[in-house]
């Protein structure tokens, strides 16, 4: 057995130095919300995150398990999210009803394969509040997307509303996500003034998404392509975008 | 050394990638500058640190063990990290990634070799650490298996080629515990082998060893295994083992087949504590 005498300085010391600055960058945490965020007075809210679920089949899978697309257009979700949105803010803003092409903000951008071409293209979605949500002129809108998660030994992305099926040796887990992201636009610049995604719920849940998600039963699983006759199903996402949005909301200061 | 130690560290932090949980919530000031092109530092992040205990050769080809420790650190947005890695992957980050596909550059750290650390090293002088860098490509074509080859030029203690292949699989045994394994070939060229296992004239009067003109070709051949059990949300420990038996030359330098062993076995156990920082978390 042999110790090299200079570990301890020349190692350990300088890891445990670098693991509490980044600590320290880490936590220089959000919060308080920009001076922009306040002078905002009137707003209208988008929401484009409900129109499908997605069933995704992960760990012991066979070779030609792919994931399941449902509509779930008629549990009305999006609907849900403005209504709950408008109710969170309204004390702190002017709420308008604003109409847009829901199509066009769900339409949600598949990831380039080139990781490095995420950061250089610029965020669509100012564009589409420009073009395609009326009326114009409010002074900032408020716009709910899908956004994504990475999960499992390979890293599989995972988007909006959805279950994961993971299946072991012994037995299987089931785990609902709704994942999505919030930014408010400056209405006249078109501008990001502040982009969010939603935030996990419990901190004691064994998988961990990058958003809102719960376990449930392996039950709830939609089949025959009819998720939409799935009350539990519904119930149960329904509550968590609920709960996850006054989460997220919160963090952005905006109530 | 420092440098060593410095460059170890920044891999540790790229590379550590465990399973993390939300705790608490932190309210601290904005940070005052923003990056464009990055996202931002606010909101919630996951922090893990631990340690990992290894029981491994003194050098490569040696029949003494020692033991040695590394702290575990990562921190990431939450449920960002996890993924497969393997004990013996470099410390990689993906630029390409689609449909089970990944590849990019990596980087591994090979420590140094100090003769008067290990009679066997006796007269064949220090050998200082090397920094090899390249790429790596690895493919799932499900969840639980995984091929990956990493090829890799070394800078430092040797300049040669190194490539490792791999493949595992990964079988999630129940929720909490997952057990991977598979086979690992490493191949070498010259240049990565001369230092560690040649012999010339020189070493070998100062050493008593036949004097040895290492090549390169076939460099080891083992398995690998690893369980991970995730305790609660916050903990979890690991443990691995890790074997290779040398081929060509280097199973043939006198320095092992005199003073060491062509098996080589690399244990390891570790554990490590996550917790949430930023965001003002859930109601």
């Amino acid at each position: 057995m042999n110790r090299s005498p200079g570990l301890r300085r020349k190692i350990i010391m300088p890891a445990l130095a670098a693991a509490l600055l980044a600590v320290l960058v880490g936590s220089c945490a959000t919060i308080d919300a920009p001076a922009k965020l306040q002078s905002l007075r009137t707003v209208g809210i988008v929401s484009a995150v409900g129109d499908e679920f997605m069933l995704t089949n992960a760990g012991l899978t066979g070779f030609a398990d792919s994931d399941q697309h449902f509509s779930i257009q008629p549990w009305g979700i999006d609907d849900l999210m403005v209504t709950r949105t408008a109710a969170l803010l309204g004390s702190r803003f002017q709420v308008q009803p604003v109409t847009y092409r829901r199509a066009s903000f769900a339409a949600g951008e598949r990831a380039p394969p080139i990781a490095v071409m995420n950061l250089l293209h610029d965020d669509p979605i100012k564009e589409f509040v420009r073009s395609e949500v009326s009326p114009q002129g409010l002074d900032g809108y408020v716009i709910i997307t899908k956004a994504t998660s990475t999960y499992g030994s390979r890293r599989r992305t995972v988007a909006g509303l959805g279950i994961i099926r993971t299946g072991a040796v012994l037995g299987s887990y089931a785990e609902l996500y709704a994942l999505y992201e919030i930014r408010v636009i400056d209405g006249r610049e078109f501008k990001v003034i502040d982009k969010r995604p939603a935030v996990p719920l419990n901190s004691d849940e064994m998988v961990r998404l990058a958003g809102p998600s719960r376990p449930v039963d392996p039950s709830l699983l939609p089949t025959a392509n009819e998720p939409g006759l799935n009350d539990q199903l519904k119930a149960a996402l329904t509550d968590l975008v609920e709960r996850s949005l006054a989460a997220t909301l919160q963090d952005f200061r905006l109530d | 050394m420092v440098q060593a130690g410095r460059v170890l560290l920044l891999f540790i932090i790229m590379v550590s990638s465990l399973r993390a949980s939300a705790q608490s919530a932190v309210t601290l000031p904005p940070p005052s500058f923003t990056l464009p092109f990055l996202p931002s530092l606010s909101g919630l992040w996951t922090v893990t640190i631990g340690a990992n205990g290894n029981v491994q050769p003194d050098f490569e080809g040696a029949r003494q063990d020692r033991l040695s420790a590394l702290p575990i650190f990562s921190i990431h947005r939450p449920g960002s990290a996890a993924g497969f890695v393997s004990p013996r992957d470099g410390a990689s980050f993906a630029l390409f990634d689609w449909g089970g596909f990944r590849a990019g550059p990596v980087g591994k750290v090979r420590a140094g070799r100090t003769a008067s650390t290990d009679t066997g090293l006796n007269g064949l002088g220090d050998v200082g650490f090397a920094v090899e860098l390249g790429g790596f490509a690895e493919y799932f074509p499900v969840d639980w298996f995984r091929t990956r080859v990493e090829v890799r030029r070394g800078f430092g203690g040797h300049d040669g080629i190194v490539s490792d292949l791999s493949a595992d699989v990964i079988l999630p045994i129940v929720q909490r515990v997952t057990w991977s394994g598979g086979p690992r070939f490493t191949w070498e060229d010259a240049h990565a082998t001369a230092p560690y296992f040649g012999i010339n004239a020189e070493q070998a009067a100062a050493s008593g060893l036949l004097a040895f003109d290492a090549k390169g070709g076939s460099h080891s051949a083992g398995a690998g295994t690893q369980v991970r059990f995730q305790v609660d949300p916050h903990w979890e420990v690991h443990s691995y083992v890790e074997y290779d038996r040398l081929l060509g030359s280097a199973a043939a330098s006198p320095l092992v087949t005199l003073r060491g062993s062509p098996d080589q076995v690399r244990i390891g156990l570790g554990a490590s504590y996550s917790f949430d920082v930023g965001g003002s978390g859930a109601p």
